[in-house]
Order: C-alpha cells, then sequence, then structure tokens
C-alpha cells in the first residue's frame, strides 16, 4: 500500500484539515491560485494532458465536456457537481465530504474558472446531512478568506457556491435527473443527444451547464498542482485510464474502506489493500464499481483495475463508480440479487415504460420465488424480461438494473434453481 | 357534386386577418450538431452520458456487450410462454392466434384510431408550411422510401410521411416529446460522436438528420415492440368490454397490431380504485393509466394551469390532482381526448354509447365567439358527446369546457317541442303551427292596417345563424316593411378584430384588459398563453385601459396587441383604438356569441343591410335583389324598440332567439317593454324569462338541429351541419320565418339553409 | 391553517434568491415547510409553498412525493433508518431491523404510540464500508450490532430531535439572481 501515491488523500488524516486555515497550512488553495494565473484554455489543456475522466461512473474526458462549452458565452452558466452518490457499495463522495471538504470547493472553484462559470451548485443528496454540513462550512469560510464571492483575490471574477440537498432519490445521480432536480421539478431523466442538446450547450435553465463527479473535481486540485504531464505517469495499465481513484470497497475483506488507489493496480493487491478476503474464507464473487455492474467471476484477478482493464469475461459493465463489494462463500446470492432488484424498482422514476413496468414485473417474480411460488421457467422469464429492457429504457437506470440480474443468473443458475425446488438458498443448505 | 368538407368553405372575411402564421420554428437547437463536432474531436469512441451505471450512451448498447445467455435452459422468449399459464392478453380482440395482424405491412387506415388520423394530419401540414417557410430540407430513408423532410421534423413524423407504421403513445405532435413510453423504437442509422451506427431509438425524441436510415420493422424492432407492449398490459385491466375508450382505444389498436398474443405475466395487478370522478366531467381510472404524460404535459403546455401532475414515483406514479381536489380546469376535457386509453373518461358520456355506433357531424360550437371546429357526435338522435375537431387557424384541435360538456342542453326534457299559445286565460297553451303561424300572420296584418308598419319590431339573434337572420331582416323589411330591427342586448361598436386568432401567437406584448381570457374567450387564451409558454411573450392583465396599459402597448409597439371585450364603454374603445394608431399596436375587440358578426353582417341592425352596408351603399342593390321596395323610415335599435314599446307606439315585437328580460343590458326595462307590448312572439328553446312574457312561443330548433353558418370573433365563416333530429316539433328558425312569409303573400321556396345563403351571398355580392 | 409567518417567508425567500428562477427553491422550501409543520408535510404545508413559490400546487405535490425523504405522513421525534441495502445486509442488517422494531414493539414503517420513533429500511446510505449503518436524524452510526442498537434506542429516548433540516445554516453574503 506504501507505493500507492496518495494526491487525494495526502492530508486526509491530518488533524483539522476540514478547517480552512489548516488546509491552507498545507497548501489548500494553492491550485485555485495557479488557475486564476492561467487562461480558462491553459487549464483545459492541462487536464486534457492529464487523461483525467469521469469519476462519476462513466469515465467520460472531463476536458472534452468542459471543452464543449460555448467559448464566449457572456450570460450566467453553471458548474454542477454531482454529490448525489448512491450507488450500492460507492461510499467515497461521502467521505471526501466529510474529511476534506476545502478540496471539493477548491476543485469546484478552479473548475468554474476554467469553464468560466460563475455560479457552481453542489448538488448533495438528502441523507448526506453531515457532509453538507461540511462542505456548507468550508464554503462558509472560502467566503471569509475571500475565496469565493465578488472579484475573488483581486482577479474581476465573481464565483459563487451554493449547497443544493436532495431529498431522496437515486435517479437523482443520474446527469440530467440531477438537473431536473435542481430547477424544481421531479427527478426525471431529460432528453440527450441526439434528441436534445447536450447539457453543455444547454443545460439546467437552458444554460451551458457542466456536470462532473465530486471526485472529479476534486481531481483537478492535484493536477493543477503537479501539472498535467507530470500527472500522466501515474497509472499502471491502459494509458487512458490515468492517475489515482478512490475505491470505496467493502463487504467480506478484513479492511473495509475508502483508498485511493493509482488506476490499473492489479485487481488482486486491490483487494490486498482492503486486508483481503474475510481471513478463513474464499472469494465468490464481487460487484467491482456499484451494483450496476453486475456480479463477476472470482478468476481472474491478476488483471489491472482500471476503466479499460476489467477483462471482458467478466461481463460486468466495469469500473463504474469505484464501489467494489467483495463478496466470499458464505454470501447467498439470490436473496442479494432480490435486494437489489427492489431496490432498483423502488428507485425507478416511472418515466420509461421498460424500467417502470419491467422492474415492478421481476420484483414480484423475486418475491414469489422466495415465497416459494418459483418455476423453473421463471429463469427464462426474467431473462428475458432483462432483454426487453435493455437498450429501451430512458437511462441507464433500466440498464444498471438487470445487470446485476443477468449476470448473477449467468453464474448462479444453480442458486436460482435450489431456491425454486427446494425452497431454501444452496448457501444455507450447505 | 363533389362536397367540400366545413374547413375548405371557412374563410376570413376581415381584411386584416393574413394567415400566414404557422410558420412552424425548427423544434431543435442547431447547436448541438457543434457539440457533437466538438464530441467528435475529442475522441472517437467516448461515451456520453456520465451515468455510474452504464457506459454505453443511453440509448443502446451493441449486443456483444450482452452476457451469454444462462446456462442450461437457452430457451427463446416464444418457448417461455408456455401454453399452459398462457393468459389472454386482451379478453376477445386477440383470442383467435390467427386473426392477429402481422406487422409486416403498416396498418390500413381503417385501422388507426381517429387520434392517431389527427396527428398524422397536423404533421402534414406542418410539413407544407415549413416547407412553404423555405426550411432546408433533408433527405432519408425509411423503411426503404426515400423521403425529405424539412429539418427540425423527427423521425416519427418523417416515418408517417414514408407510410411507415410506428406505433406510439406519448408523441403528440402538439405537446413537447418526452420518450415516456418507448413504443415508437425503431433502428435508426445516423452519424453520432464521429461514428456512424444504427441503434435502436425512439423516434418521438430523435430530430431527422441528412441521410439517416431508419427500419421499423426488424426483427429487434419487432421484438422491443412486442416486449414494451406486454410491459404496458402487465398491469393494465384489460376491461376493454365496459371501457368507454373500447373501440377507439390506441392501446388496444397497438396490442392488436404489435402485441404479444399472450402475456406471461402471472403476478397480481396492481389495483386502484375505479371509475374516480375527478371532476364534473372527467373520470379518472389509474388502473388504465399507462403514464404517458400526455395530459399532464397538456395541462402544462397547453392550458397552463397545470392542475394534473404526476405523483409518487416508480411503479406506484399516478396521476391526479392536489389532494384530490377538482380538476377545475376549463380545459380538461381536451385530456379525455389526448388520453390514449380509458384512463380520463367523460361522465357526461359514460357508457352512453360505444365508438363504432356513433354518428360524428362536423360542426361550429355555439357557446362563444370563437368558432371552435367540433364534432358532434350522436346516437339514435341523442347527442352523446362533443369532440374537437382540427382547424389550425380557429382551435387547433382544443375544445373548451362549455363547448364540449355543455352542449347537452340539445337533449334536454325542458325543450319546448310544441307552438303554444297564450289562452283568453292568460295561459300559455300548446297548439299546432298552422295555428301559430295564422295568428300571427293576422295580427301582422292588422297592426300594419291599423298602426302601419313602424308599430311593429323585431329582435334577432348574435346566436341564430347568418341565414335565419338574414331572412328575418328580409320578413321584417321586405314583408313587413319596416327597419325597426336589431339584434344587439347593449350598443356596442362593430369593430373588426384587427388580427386573426392564430397570429395572436406571435406578439410579444399582449394586453388584455376588463376579461377572465381563460374562461370569457378561451381559445383566444390559448393562442396568448401559447405566446407567453413558448415566445416568453408577456402578458399583461389589467382591468381598465390605464396608464400601464398604455406604456405596455408603448413598449411593445408593432409587436403588442390589446384586447378588449366589446362590452366596454364605446368611448373607451374609441380612445384605445386612438391609442394602438398611436403606438402601432393591433386592437381585438373581442365578440361575445357564436355569431355576434353573423348578425349585423345578415342586415339585422337598423342602420345595415346585409353585407354591414348602408343605404346609401345598397338600397337600390337589394331592392332589386328582393324585387321590393325598402321602408326609408330609419329604424329603431333595441333601445329604441323598448322605448317604443313602453310608450306605445310599438305595438307587436318578434323575437327571434333573443332572450332580453334576461340578457338584455337593463333587464327591467327590457321586461317593462314586453309588458307593455300588446303583442309578443318569441322563436326559443327553452320557456325563457322573455318567452313567458310571449303571447305565441315558437318551438326552435338548436345548432346541433339545422344548418347554418356562423361568423366568429375573427369574422371567418363557418358552416354547421345538421347532427340531430330537431326535437319534437321544432323547427329551424330560418324554416318558421320563411313559413311565415309564404303565409304573408310572398311564396318563396327556401327548402334549405343552403337556397338562404346562396341568396345572401347574392344580396351582398358587390355591385357592378 | 396558515403556518409560514414572516419569519419562515423570509428564509423562503433567501432561498429562492440563490436560484434564477422561484420554481428552483422547491426542493429547499419543501425541507423549510417540513420543518415548520413538524416533520411531514401536510396538505397545508404543500399549498403554502406553492402559494409562496407561484408553482402549480399539483406539481408541488408532484415534487413531494417523489423523494422518498419528504414525509407524506408524520412520523416520531427519532427517524431510525436502518440502511439494508446490500453491504449492509451482507453484514445483517434484516435482522437488525428485526431486533430494533421488536424492541420497540412496532412493525417496520411504523411510529412507536408515544410519537418517539419510527423505524423503516433505507436505501444506500453510503456507509458501505462501515456496514451496517444506521441513520437517525442528522446523525450517522455505523457498524451497528443489536446491543449498540438498543444503546441507541436508549440514549435517544428522551433526547429532542437532532433533524438538521437543511438549509437551516446561516448562508454568506452571496450574490443574489
Amino acid at each position: 500500500m506504501s507505493d500507492q501515491p496518495q494526491l487525494l488523500y495526502k492530508n486526509r488524516y491530518v488533524d483539522g484539515i476540514a478547517g480552512i486555515d489548516t488546509w491552507i497550512q498545507h497548501g489548500g488553495y494553492e491550485a485555485f491560485r495557479k488557475a486564476l494565473s492561467m487562461t480558462p484554455d491553459a487549464i483545459i489543456d492541462e487536464i486534457k494532458v492529464s487523461g483525467l475522466r469521469g469519476r462519476g461512473g462513466a469515465g467520460f474526458p472531463t476536458h472534452i465536456k468542459w471543452s464543449a462549452v460555448p467559448k464566449n458565452f457572456d450570460q450566467p452558466h453553471y458548474l454542477v457537481i454531482n454529490a448525489d452518490e448512491g450507488e450500492p457499495g460507492t461510499a467515497k463522495d461521502r467521505d471526501l465530504m466529510n474529511a476534506i471538504p476545502h478540496l471539493l470547493v477548491e476543485g469546484c472553484l478552479a473548475t468554474m474558472v476554467a469553464i468560466r462559470a460563475s455560479k457552481c451548485y453542489i448538488y448533495i443528496r438528502g441523507e448526506y446531512v453531515q457532509p453538507w454540513q461540511s462542505v456548507q462550512r468550508a464554503i462558509n469560510e472560502a467566503y471569509a478568506k475571500g475565496f469565493c464571492g465578488k472579484n475573488v483575490l483581486g482577479s474581476g471574477l465573481d464565483l459563487d457556491i451554493y449547497t443544493h440537498l436532495g431529498a431522496g432519490s437515486y435517479e437523482c445521480g443520474e446527469e440530467s435527473a440531477l438537473m431536473s432536480s435542481l430547477m424544481g421539478e421531479r427527478g426525471m431523466p431529460r432528453l440527450k443527444a441526439p434528441s436534445a442538446p447536450l447539457p453543455m450547450i444547454s443545460g439546467v435553465w437552458q444554460k451551458p451547464t457542466v456536470v462532473n463527479n465530486v471526485e472529479t473535481v476534486a481531481t483537478v486540485v492535484p493536477i493543477l498542482n503537479m501539472g498535467g504531464a507530470e500527472y500522466t505517469k501515474i497509472g499502471y495499465g491502459s494509458p487512458r485510464s490515468r492517475g489515482t481513484k478512490l475505491f470505496s470497497i467493502s463487504g467480506h475483506v478484513n479492511k473495509p474502506g475508502v483508498y485511493e488507489i493509482v488506476l490499473g493496480t492489479p485487481f488482486s493487491e486491490v483487494l490486498e489493500i482492503a486486508g483481503g478476503v474475510r481471513t478463513g474464507h474464499t472469494l465468490k464473487t464481487y460487484i467491482p464499481g456499484g451494483s450496476s455492474m453486475g456480479f463477476a467471476p472470482p478468476t481472474p484477478l491478476d488483471y489491472p483495475f482500471d476503466y479499460e482493464g476489467i477483462p471482458a469475461s467478466t461481463q460486468t459493465l466495469g469500473l463504474g463508480s469505484g464501489g467494489l463489494i467483495v463478496m466470499d462463500e458464505t454470501t447467498p446470492i439470490f436473496p442479494i440479487t432480490k435486494r437489489l432488484v427492489d431496490f432498483y424498482h423502488h428507485e425507478s422514476c416511472g418515466k420509461c415504460t421498460p424500467c417502470r413496468e419491467g422492474l415492478n414485473w421481476l420484483s414480484k417474480i423475486y418475491q414469489r420465488i422466495e415465497d416459494g411460488g418459483g418455476r423453473e421457467q421463471d429463469l427464462d422469464l426474467i431473462w428475458d424480461i432483462c432483454d426487453n429492457i435493455q437498450g429501451k429504457s430512458f437511462c441507464a437506470l433500466g440498464e444498471g438494473a438487470i445487470w446485476p440480474v443477468m449476470t448473477s443468473l449467468r453464474l448462479f443458475r444453480d442458486e436460482y434453481l435450489s431456491y425454486i425446488r427446494s425452497g431454501k438458498d444452496l448457501v444455507m443448505a450447505q | 357534386m363533389a362536397r367540400k368538407n366545413t374547413n375548405d368553405e371557412s374563410e376570413i372575411s376581415t381584411a386584416q386577418t393574413n394567415t400566414s402564421d404557422q410558420a412552424n420554428a425548427p423544434k431543435e437547437s442547431t447547436d448541438q450538431q457543434a457539440a457533437q463536432q466538438i464530441i467528435a474531436e475529442g475522441s472517437a469512441t467516448v461515451n456520453v452520458g456520465a451515468n455510474p451505471a452504464n457506459p454505453a450512451s443511453g440509448e443502446t448498447k451493441p449486443s456483444e456487450d450482452k452476457p451469454a445467455p444462462p446456462t442450461g435452459g437457452t430457451a427463446s422468449v416464444e418457448k417461455a410462454a408456455q401454453p399452459e399459464e398462457a393468459k389472454p392478453a386482451v379478453a376477445s380482440t386477440q383470442a383467435e392466434g390467427g386473426a392477429k395482424t402481422t406487422a409486416d405491412a403498416p396498418r390500413s387506415e381503417r385501422d388507426r384510431t381517429p387520434q392517431e388520423k389527427a396527428d398524422a394530419a397536423k404533421v402534414a401540414s406542418d410539413t407544407e408550411a415549413a416547407k412553404e417557410a423555405g426550411v432546408e430540407m433533408l433527405k432519408l430513408t425509411v423503411d426503404g422510401v426515400d423521403v425529405e423532410v424539412p429539418k427540425g421534423t423527427l423521425v416519427i413524423e418523417a416515418a408517417f410521411q414514408a407510410g411507415a407504421d410506428i406505433p406510439y403513445f406519448c408523441y403528440h405532435p402538439r405537446l413537447t416529446s418526452v420518450g415516456a413510453c418507448r413504443m415508437c423504437l425503431a433502428s435508426v442509422e445516423l452519424e453520432m460522436f464521429g461514428q456512424r451506427r444504427a441503434s435502436i431509438m425512439t423516434c418521438c425524441t430523435v430530430p431527422c438528420s441528412a441521410g439517416m436510415v431508419i427500419k421499423t420493422n426488424t426483427p429487434d424492432v419487432k421484438k422491443a415492440q412486442n416486449g414494451i407492449l406486454e410491459f404496458l398490459l402487465a398491469n393494465h385491466p384489460l376491461d376493454c368490454p365496459i371501457c368507454d375508450r373500447g373501440g377507439e382505444c390506441p392501446l388496444q389498436n397497438m396490442t392488436i397490431a404489435y402485441g404479444p398474443p399472450t402475456s406471461r405475466y402471472i403476478e397480481e395487478k396492481r389495483h386502484f380504485p375505479k371509475a374516480m370522478p375527478i371532476s364534473d366531467y372527467v373520470v379518472l381510472d389509474r388502473e388504465r393509466c399507462i403514464q404517458c404524460m400526455r395530459c399532464t404535459r397538456f395541462c402544462e403546455e397547453i392550458a397552463g394551469d397545470g392542475q394534473l401532475a404526476i405523483l409518487n414515483r416508480g411503479s406506484s406514479s399516478e396521476i391526479g390532482t392536489f389532494f384530490g381536489h377538482d380538476f377545475s380546469s376549463n380545459f380538461s376535457g381536451n385530456t379525455i381526448e389526448i388520453c390514449p386509453v380509458g384512463a380520463l373518461t367523460s361522465r357526461s358520456y359514460r357508457f352512453a354509447a360505444r365508438p363504432w355506433e356513433i354518428k360524428s357531424t362536423d360542426s361550429i360550437c355555439s357557446k362563444c365567439g370563437n368558432g371552435c371546429n367540433i364534432a358532434v357526435q350522436s346516437r339514435l338522435d341523442d347527442m352523446v358527446r362533443v369532440n374537437g375537431r382540427t382547424n389550425e387557424e380557429v382551435n387547433e384541435e382544443w375544445t373548451c369546457d362549455r363547448g364540449k360538456f355543455g352542449q347537452y342542453y340539445v337533449n334536454a326534457k325542458e325543450r319546448l317541442v310544441q307552438p303554444l299559445i297564450r289562452d283568453n286565460q292568460g295561459r300559455l297553451v300548446e297548439s299546432t303551427w298552422d295555428q301559430a303561424l295564422i295568428a300571427i300572420q293576422k295580427k301582422i296584418e292588422s297592426l300594419k292596417a291599423s298602426h302601419g308598419a313602424d308599430s311593429i319590431a323585431g329582435i334577432a339573434s348574435t346566436r341564430c345563424t347568418v341565414e335565419e337572420n338574414y331572412l328575418f331582416g328580409r320578413l321584417m323589411r321586405g314583408l313587413v316593411g319596416t327597419n325597426n330591427i336589431d339584434h344587439q342586448m347593449r350598443q356596442y361598436p362593430f369593430e373588426p378584430m384587427q388580427t386573426s386568432i392564430a397570429a395572436l401567437q406571435e406578439f410579444q406584448t399582449i394586453v388584455s384588459v376588463g376579461m377572465k381570457l381563460d374562461f370569457d374567450q378561451p381559445i383566444v387564451y390559448l393562442r396568448v398563453y401559447k405566446a407567453v409558454q413558448k415566445r416568453d411573450a408577456q402578458w399583461i392583465k389589467a382591468d381598465s385601459i390605464d396608464n400601464t396599459v398604455a406604456d405596455a402597448l408603448l413598449a411593445g409597439g408593432e409587436k403588442a396587441v390589446l384586447l378588449l371585450p366589446h362590452h366596454l364603454d364605446p368611448s373607451e374603445i374609441a380612445r384605445a383604438k386612438a391609442l394602438c394608431a398611436r403606438t402601432g399596436a393591433k386592437l381585438n375587440v373581442l365578440m361575445p356569441d357564436c355569431n355576434s358578426w353573423g348578425a349585423p353582417r345578415a342586415g339585422v341592425s337598423p342602420q345595415f343591410l346585409p353585407g354591414m352596408k348602408t343605404f346609401a351603399e345598397a338600397q337600390s342593390h337589394v331592392e332589386k335583389a328582393w324585387n321590393t321596395s325598402l321602408p326609408v323610415t330609419p329604424g329603431r335599435t333595441t333601445a329604441g324598440i323598448f322605448s317604443g314599446a313602453i310608450e306605445g307606439s310599438v305595438k307587436m315585437l318578434y323575437i327571434m332567439g333573443s332572450d332580453p328580460a334576461a340578457k338584455y343590458q337593463d333587464p327591467a326595462r327590457a321586461r317593462l317593454a314586453l309588458e307593455a307590448a300588446e303583442f309578443v312572439v318569441v322563436q326559443e328553446l327553452f320557456l325563457t324569462e322573455t318567452a313567458k312574457y310571449a303571447d305565441i312561443v315558437l318551438p326552435a330548433a338548436s345548432f346541433a338541429e339545422k344548418d347554418g353558418t356562423f361568423v366568429n370573433i375573427e369574422g371567418r365563416e363557418q358552416k354547421i351541419k345538421q347532427a340531430l333530429k330537431p326535437a319534437g316539433d321544432s323547427r329551424p328558425d330560418w324554416r318558421i320565418i320563411a313559413d311565415l312569409m309564404g303565409r304573408l303573400g310572398t311564396p318563396v321556396p327556401y327548402f334549405s339553409a343552403r337556397d338562404i345563403y346562396r341568396e345572401y351571398s347574392r344580396a351582398i355580392a358587390p355591385q357592378p | 391553517m396558515a403556518r409560514f409567518d414572516a419569519a419562515v417567508k423570509a428564509r423562503l425567500d433567501e432561498l429562492i434568491s440563490r436560484y434564477p428562477t422561484k420554481k428552483a427553491a422547491l426542493l429547499p422550501s419543501l425541507w423549510v415547510a417540513q420543518e415548520v409543520y413538524g416533520g411531514w408535510l401536510p396538505e397545508d404545508a404543500m399549498q403554502e409553498v406553492a402559494d409562496h413559490l407561484e408553482v402549480p400546487r399539483a406539481e408541488v405535490e408532484g415534487v413531494a412525493t417523489f423523494y422518498t425523504m419528504y414525509n407524506k405522513e408524520p412520523v416520531g421525534r427519532h427517524h431510525i433508518e436502518i440502511c439494508h441495502n446490500v453491504s449492509c445486509m451482507m453484514f445483517g442488517a434484516d435482522q437488525l431491523i428485526d431486533h430494533c422494531v421488536r424492541g420497540l414493539g412496532i412493525a417496520k414503517g411504523e411510529t412507536t404510540p408515544d410519537g418517539v420513533f419510527t423505524v423503516s429500511g433505507a436505501e444506500c446510505l453510503g456507509a458501505c464500508c462501515n456496514a451496517p449503518a444506521v441513520q437517525v436524524g442528522g446523525t450517522y452510526y455505523e457498524n451497528v450490532t443489536p446491543a449498540k442498537m438498543d444503546q441507541i434506542v436508549e440514549s435517544l429516548k428522551h433526547a429532542p430531535s437532532d433533524v438538521a433540516v437543511p438549509p437551516q445554516s446561516k448562508m454568506p453574503e452571496q450574490t443574489k439572481f
């Protein structure tokens, strides 16, 4: 673990780092000062060199988003921070906001300079009361020190940051639904390209809007501090997955927690960082990056853990949000999958037919199987329902919901059958 | 003989109303192309849609990404549906598997619901307008058919033009696209982010781009359509036999054409209380709802009252009003018509008829002056409902609730069905037409002999047709021989609208004075709200023509329009006219009734001959046309007629379709006059306040029971058509007048309203 | 009965000033209304928000019912939300919920007769690495065992609610729209 460079978490465990004075003592707001001394285009270039990709789950190159904002747009436009962390298994943004809120605030400010935005809304999920308090405190301190507000540090820029609390909806973590929610609407997703302009052209309130994940803008700070070229030197695997990323590792490991890990670190080593699989137990399956990514088989384990490295043979959707859930051989898969189906069913916004009706149906089938009314042909039915949702739902929630179902069915069909035949799950039966 | 339809006949006669609006702006921003280019430059293989879950672009995913099918049973879809559990999807229509149409060929025109036909017509007219406006054209291919569409056209609209059949529920050409129902999925091949690839997309959201290749019947698309319909029907109650929508239901239709023959759904369905009334007019059945959001979008975007909303979320979502309060919108009826299932139905139409038993007759609403195009739908000579009918120039396809639900008086038991004559004990007793008409004829003849023709006066109506008013004018002037004829219930100037109704949506500043626009002039309101909603227009509601109004008009200049009610003091209207002339704003004085313009045009004002011409202009022409000489004594206005009756110089009042005892600006004075007059004849539908004073009451036919012409507030002539047999022994007003004219000695053969209209046209024709 | 006095309205106006449209302040305003109305949103609360923000009231209800943290029914002084999603489930969240409700003599989703506790399951609380997690008001409890649960319940019995109704902190002077 010692060979893992800590960029975001460099000062994570310093006493009082949540306060602005300690933060500044440890080099805080230097990246922001540097950003102010650069032109917006130069900042974007720096990010381009660094190869930074969105840390929220999709891995979209950050500089492309930023440079899509019209250059000479003189009306107010927006930076929106997606702090609606709700993907089961993901706990990194909460830790970051709780412990080092100034990293987020500084990253927001630097990003605002780059995209010429004057307003930033940090959309924090409603459950995150403590992180919200922490971030709001940091913002207040930044105002007091003159990093926010009018004519920041004599630069002539007005930079305002507001926090906005959600109220309990997983769907609002989806970029366009988050924008709906920020505008005071039901958190339903909006049309995307090619059906509608990109948010960078017409986002919230029909103004150019960049939506970035908490960790993405936080990573801007070390990149500006060390330079984009230096940043690209960090990383083991793919040339397109550079730098470090926060992973929240939960489940059956000895030391669950949030770790900053270099992208491309072999997966087996990642497991070791979290203390390895529970002592005395063996790995059964794992979810690499938040529940929507699906279940992966216990082999292979020696691949580089980054955006490109996860082997296609795992048939998972990829790195996702970095929420790694490890399960050992004591874990019954059917109830876990049922739990996820119920979760996605509960969180489906109801806008589109496949997600609303399909997940409702799946949820009822899983309940029936649990209640002892399962039929063997239900497995084919489940598969076909998933197929009818896949690629047809409005946003990625439907897609994410069926992935754990399909992968679990593929890997653990015998457990399903055991449930259906004997009403017991295989793990308990043994 | 080729019959023209009503729209063709409707024409606008005020000079100012130029109808070159509808230049539909392209629907989508062009900015996105620019952004896509940026994206494309950045990386050729990136994914957009920063969502934690999905590295693909949200719309679709190449099939290689799919996990392999589960080991063991790789049953195909069909196999999974075991006959034992097979459950009929739609009760009766689907019983025979063989009867199910294979959707290889597009459904025939006959298989489409009226709603779909209206949508396609709207799209066609938009396309035409865009072509005329010189919008850039794009070439693309739909199912192998090359089509050319204006930029901004959606794929589904291009498919309409190519004759391809795409099923849909949530798409509506007048509402913003939401892509919610996912029914219109098709394979769309286009260039995006530098790559050309085909993927399954919703056709109602994707704008056409040049070179697109759209396929609506690939196996993937078929499977998708099948799957979506199975989902939609999973929780749908399938209570078609007792659903008012049955027979004209898009869900039912699409299921027949595209749905699975059986359902694999064996779970408990979602339940809500059935048939919940949410207002006096509308019944909600949430079990049938498919969450297409047409009604909520209508309330938000078209009516602007936001009274319906989706409550809760996910599979518990439901349509509702705020805590179950009344759905008190003035436009609620439209949500019934656009609902693609039987979730919103009409209380008054409930179980009244089945769509296939209905006779539908094109007509014009008689409830206000806007002249909405409607279809009067009847079963066995009972009006069962009124639906909106498309006329882009007037009501688009909407109606207000008064127009939709306020017409049932036609069926009322209280209708007059026999002529009534006052007997010597002062009671109105039933008689025959002959007795009544002879009595009137005798009275006219004796009064003319004893007191001269000017002792007789006629009051026509803004609710009767042009033909009836014209004939009434000819009766009074040509046969009785008096100019004592008017129709106004209060004195107001005849100020033509300076813009058309449709043009209102183009203004930037709209000022309305002293009106509750959404109630008084509902369709005008919809245009005004459209300007507010779509063009960010400013709408100022004032109580009087004060400084605020003047300032707004001044600031708005030619982009401003002032809307006034007809009942303002004439001096106020004159002042407003001067103000508008100074600022360049347009002035629209809005008339109240369905034929407020038709009555003066037909010549039932003391000062106007037919065609609103003065005696100086038209006397000789009309005398020639009528083959008689016109009286020259200036006629009395309504006020003059009542004064004359009170002082005794007017002995007989002949009132057609008006109710001055209730509606005259000074009802007490009208009653005094009716009381004083020696002889009062009233033609009416009901025993109104006025009719109670009558010596003879003649039962008239309603607008749904006769043919004729109405002229709306903007001066547009539109035809009403007979949908029902007249109630009892009642007769159309024109028929009554024609009969009386025959008795008075000039046998003029009028066999139809059309005959009268032809004569009216000649009478108002410009003289050579 | 209107409960929005001048002070509440001033709070709402301050919230409105942070956004370019009044409607955008809907979510924060509903939080304020929930606080003013004692932890839940009855019809009057939504009506008052709708009136103040000039948003159609049906839309306000639509928004309020979309988000799970706006309570549509009264809840206890302490709302115990036990995460039951995957990571917590693997460490006995379901048993924890059972233990908790049995101890309080209620069913999941119910409120104790004295109105002190409501217990419900919650979706992922973002504390996966310290499962199982429990949230009460604004406070997180992590690695909760049944014994720890009993202690938490005991300690809260007489404690005031610590619902941190956002946004209640004083905002610095910011540019207004």
